[in-house]
């Protein structure tokens, strides 16, 4: 009985999601709404709406500027699940299997990952600082700070990596990128303007496209530290041995 | 559309896809994974998407690749 309502429910679901399915514009067709008026609106005024040459940082910033705002929060969500699930380890420095490993680090791999770390981060500087005008942006910088810091805990061991970037820092570092967030996505709602359009309407209007790019400029900041401080916890967070336990079978 | 360079491109991201689904071994469903995105992100640029391919690279590629490593490690090298 439970089965044949099981699969009654399952069939008039499928149904009813099928047909809303099927009235879904025809894919990729020109003559869709999206490609009649959204993306045309965007192509034209996007740079004069949003303030940014990069089309795809004006959509991300400014008219889907909820979305990032949305994608922000749960970043820092998952961040605070895996701190409650696997622990903080702020008291001391962890020990990681990494670093009993059998195999040495050779000469040559040290030395590439001294040579590479530098440059990693003046490139992830660079896509975040020139991400409002060129392909790039706040999340592709700090995926690549965060390499960077996988690179340097594995050249270096763990020990070091953490006594370079203690758990209070990067504590900080994630609270202040997402506290801007907000606050500059609230800086227009006092004036009067709408969230997340980065408007100070109480200013003069010769300033307003100054005020703007600095906004959008934190906001590229405030994500691209918070993604690279995001994948360095979960590294570390990964790789951290509890003092009690066996850690024989592990390898 | 269909140039030389695609038809590479796709075999190579189908092949990749379907060992990473299919193989025993997971440090080397893992790189295949790894080497999926990578492919992927070369399809990105030539789709003329270069936001999505710096972000494909850079974080499905080298940091989450590190993320499954990691717990590979930690657990079990073989599939049941």
């Amino acid at each position: 009985m439970k089965k044949v309502l099981a699969v009654l429910f399952i069939s008039a679901l499928a149904v009813l999601l099928l047909y809303v399915a099927a009235l879904l514009p025809p894919m990729g067709d020109a003559d869709n709404p999206t490609n009649r008026q959204v993306v045309p609106r965007y192509l034209e005024q996007g740079e004069q709406e949003a303030g940014t040459r990069n089309i795809v940082a004006a959509v991300v910033f400014n008219y889907r500027g909820y979305d990032t705002m949305g994608e922000v929060a749960i970043f820092s969500a998952a961040l605070a699940g895996i701190f409650a699930v696997v622990g903080t380890g702020r008291r001391r420095i962890g020990r990681a299997l990494i670093d009993e490993s059998q195999v040495k680090f050779s000469f040559v791999s040290g030395t590439a990952a001294v040579l590479l770390i530098p440059l990693m981060i003046v490139f992830s500087l660079y896509i975040i600082i020139y991400g409002l005008d060129l392909p790039g942006g706040g999340f592709q910088g700090g995926a690549t700070i965060g390499a960077a810091a996988i690179l340097f805990t594995a050249a270096f061991g763990f020990p070091r990596a953490q006594e370079r970037i203690p758990h209070h820092a990067r504590i900080i570092l994630e609270s202040a990128a997402i506290g801007g967030f907000f606050l500059v996505g609230t800086a227009g709602v006092i004036g009067g303007a709408s969230f997340l359009t980065y408007i100070l309407p109480s200013l003069p209007s010769e300033v307003q496209a100054t005020v703007r790019t600095v906004m959008l400029f934190v906001l590229q900041f405030g994500i691209g530290i918070k993604v690279g401080v995001i994948c360095t916890s979960i590294l570390f967070a990964l790789l951290r041995e509890e003092e009690t336990e066996d850690v024989e079978h592990a390898c | 559309m269909l140039q030389p360079l695609n038809i590479v491109l796709l075999a190579l991201l189908i092949i990749t896809a379907l060992v990473a689904c299919l193989h025993r071994n997971l440090l080397v469903a893992v790189v295949m994974l790894s080497a999926f995105s990578l492919t992927m992100g070369v399809m990105w640029v030539m789709l003329r998407a270069p936001d999505l391919a710096l972000a494909e690279v850079v974080a499905v590629g080298v940091v989450s690749t590190v993320f499954f490593v990691v717990t590979v490690f930690r657990t079990e090298r073989r599939e049941e």
